[in-house]
């Protein structure tokens, strides 16, 4: 045991903790803990029974986090409230803004579809109003329920204005090939909104999804937590080969928590692929590998870690450190990242503050833009 | 010079009565003519037409051929295997699927190990139902000290850590064979659907899926504490994208299992430590975007270590050894390793 707790990374020095405040830290990643109650409150009379009755949490494998999904140094509740949210996060790291994930990106994977619809509209008045309006430095994304397009087009009418809402998110575990056409008028109305589409793992596997991978169910949480990067694997093969982006170039989207390192081997293979079969995917105009670098973000949390950090970061410079990788937390979950800490030492400041703000300042930009006019009250 | 060893090379044949011979009279009317109208001998539906493969052989049907093959490249030495074969796995019953698994093991045998000191064989079992599959493994590597390897189909139901799956390990670490998975059965006939977020739609996106596939049976096969019960066992990855997929999945792997393994504390060592004695990939599938950046990442996990090579001799994809990025780069050891040290090492019946 011993040896293996020396192969962790060790805190860096305290000279090489510095970063710079001058741009400050855009969080794309906080799960608001929205409480059943505020769901409640904001459904039809016929489902608040079930919406209570935690109907949404269904389809769960019994895998989690020994001794919980919160990291323990943090009081369960501080995720619960916007002000919670402000003193353990904010505050402490001078998070100018965050993008709000809250509990649930499920929307689209239980069987009853009003239902689903319900859920969907209630979760986002509860993130909205008690949560992203309440916190001059809070954006929230949105639900859908891609499995009732018409229905997901009015929850993106009803939020596509408001100045907080920035993203919609959803499960990259899905019923359906994420890229598929079924989705199209989903994918146009993001785009014309502006609204990134967020997808993030961890759905793998449940309620109406295939099993978490093609090998099968999984018998624990460190074998399935793992896994969960060839399910963002798939998902962006799926989203890349059926020219989603080359029917909507103005599309753009986020993986949460799926990793970054395969995106390199994957668009390498994609691209070798995309030579030898470009008349099975006429939509592609492009190779893959450019609708990646142009249209797909990803999270940094939870990081991953090689033996040497500059293979990291010669990773990053491929995929995209320069756009397409930006920084998250992941509050309040035990997998945390600190800014201070996340990054091998060979980043350099400049790189740091691409991934700590530049990129997600320009990813959410059409937001971040008028609000931090707005502050700076002009 | 002849030194390679080729650790992937795919034999078949021209007429199947050749299996008239190895299959009992019950199981030759389902071979020969299908279940009503289609899925004869080993065939299960593959998902996606490929328009490369159509005028391309699946296999190498004359030992001559082959032979040839391997000394205009300089390949002392070939693991042979079949395209179609490890679907015996995908099949819903039991008792043809492994009939059948034994008439293509006991066909490589006689068809081509016995014609020359040169070829071994790879042979297929039905995991469905391990003990008829251990028992297949006991006969088959006693049949030809030929025999090198057992594949298992990537295509499955349950990942190979589940328990049920022991007794195919310990047969083959009992006879010195090594596992392989070779990408071709995902989703194939009865099995579980090749990705997490439901069928694929092109062929793109479907030959993704063995990379995937392979990265959740071997997490399985480590958390599950495989290795730990057969120290001696070897998994070997065919056409599953080479080692750089499975080098930045352990950058994960690896910081989880610092902070998960309470979870499986049969599992003593880093996955990636576990990968360098116990797995090892062909390279034929790798996709090398850039060259400098792809070696790079690959000496930083000294993945000459873990790599066997191989040209996928004679498909559509086959791969020339004298243009093979692998065999022409770096100092000589490296060439070595790749070329032939790495395989000795993995199949002991080689030497």
């Amino acid at each position: 045991m011993d040896k293996l707790h020396t192969m962790t990374s060790p805190v860096p020095p305290a000279s090489s903790r510095q970063f710079s405040k001058v741009s400050g830290i855009f969080d794309a990643e906080i799960h608001a803990s929205v409480e059943r109650s505020a769901m409640v409150a904001r459904m039809p009379e016929k489902y608040r029974s079930r919406c209570m009755a935690g109907y949404h949490a269904h389809g769960y494998l019994n895998f989690d986090q020994r001794g919980g999904g919160y990291r323990r140094d943090v009081e369960s509740m501080e995720a619960a409230s916007p002000e919670g949210i402000r003193r353990s996060v904010l505050d402490r790291y001078s998070t100018r803004f965050a993008l709000l994930t809250g509990t649930s990106y499920e929307a689209s994977i239980y069987p009853d579809r009003e239902y689903c619809n319900a859920f969907a509209s209630a979760y986002n008045g509860a993130l909205v109003e008690d949560f992203a309006e309440k916190d001059k430095a809070l954006l929230a994304s949105i639900q859908l329920n891609f499995n009732d397009p018409p229905a997901a087009l009015r929850e993106i009418a009803r939020w596509a204005d408001h100045p907080r809402v920035a993203a919609i998110i959803t499960s990259t575990a899905s019923t359906e090939t994420p890229g598929s056409r079924r989705y199209d008028p989903i994918f146009a109305a993001a785009a014309e909104a502006g609204l990134v589409i967020a997808y993030h793992t961890t759905a793998e596997g449940r309620s109406l999804c295939p099993p978490p991978t093609s090998a099968g169910y999984p018998s624990r949480y460190i074998e399935y937590h793992s896994a969960l990067a060839t399910g963002a694997i798939g998902h962006a093969s799926s989203l890349l080969t059926h020219g989603v982006f080359a029917r909507y170039p103005d599309l753009r989207v986020l993986y949460l928590e799926g990793g970054i390192a395969w995106a390199l081997p994957l668009m390498w293979m994609l691209d070798q692929d995309w030579r030898r079969f470009r008349d099975e995917v006429p939509d592609l105009k492009e190779p893959p590998s450019h609708y990646l670098r142009h249209h797909m973000y990803f999270t940094t949390q939870p990081i991953e870690e090689p033996e040497r950090g500059d293979d990291l970061l010669a990773v990053y410079e491929q995929v995209g450190l320069d756009r397409n990788i930006v920084y998250s937390t992941d509050f309040p979950h035990w997998d945390f990242d600190d800014p201070e800490h996340f990054l091998p030492s060979c980043f350099s400041q400049a790189q740091r503050d691409r991934i700590l703000w530049d990129n997600a300042a320009a990813l959410f930009s059409s937001k971040v833009g008028p609000l931090l006019a707005k502050e700076d009250g002009k | 010079m002849n030194d390679l060893i080729d650790s992937d090379i795919h034999v078949t044949w021209t007429d199947p009565k050749v299996f008239t011979d190895y299959l009992p009279k019950v199981w030759q009317d389902r071979f020969f003519h299908g279940c009503g109208h289609s899925q004869r001998g080993f065939a299960l539906s593959q998902p996606f037409y490929n328009p490369l493969a159509v005028d391309q052989p699946e296999g190498c049907s004359q030992p001559d051929e082959l032979l040839g093959f391997m000394d205009r490249h300089g390949i002392e030495k070939s693991i042979l295997t079949n395209w179609r074969a490890p679907a015996v796995g995908n099949f819903g019953d039991h008792d043809y699927p492994a009939r059948l698994a034994e008439a293509f093991n006991r066909w490589l045998t006689e068809h081509w190990l016995s014609r020359s000191a040169r070829f071994f064989g790879t042979i297929v079992v039905t995991p469905r139902h391990p003990a008829m599959a251990a028992a297949e493994i006991r006969r088959a590597a006693a049949a030809s000290p030929q025999v090198v390897q057992v594949s298992l189909s990537p295509g499955t139901l349950e990942p190979y850590g589940k328990p049920q799956f022991r007794p195919i390990f310990e047969a083959a670490v009992e006879c010195g064979l090594s596992i392989c998975l070779h990408a071709g059965a995902e989703g194939v006939g009865v099995s579980n659907p090749p990705s997490s977020h439901g069928w694929p739609r092109n062929i793109l996106e479907y030959r993704v899926c063995p990379m995937t596939n392979f990265i959740a049976h071997l997490t399985s096969m480590m958390t599950e504490g495989v290795f730990t019960d057969f120290p001696d066992l070897k998994l070997a990855g065919f056409e599953v994208g080479g080692a750089l997929p499975l080098i930045t999945y352990l950058w994960r792997f690896d910081k989880n299992y610092k902070a998960l393994r309470s979870e499986c504390p049969w599992m003593r060592e880093l996955p990636s430590a576990l990968v360098r004695k116990h797995v090892r990939l062909g390279t034929q599938s790798s996709a090398i975007g850039e060259e400098s950046l792809y070696f790079r990442l690959l000496e930083s996990f000294r993945a000459d270590e873990i790599l066997l090579w191989t040209s996928n001799y004679p498909r559509w994809d086959q791969i020339d050894p004298s243009t093979d990025p692998h065999l022409l780069r770096g100092a000589p050891w490296r060439r070595e390793l790749v070329a032939r040290e790495t395989a000795l090492a993995f199949y002991p019946r080689l030497s």
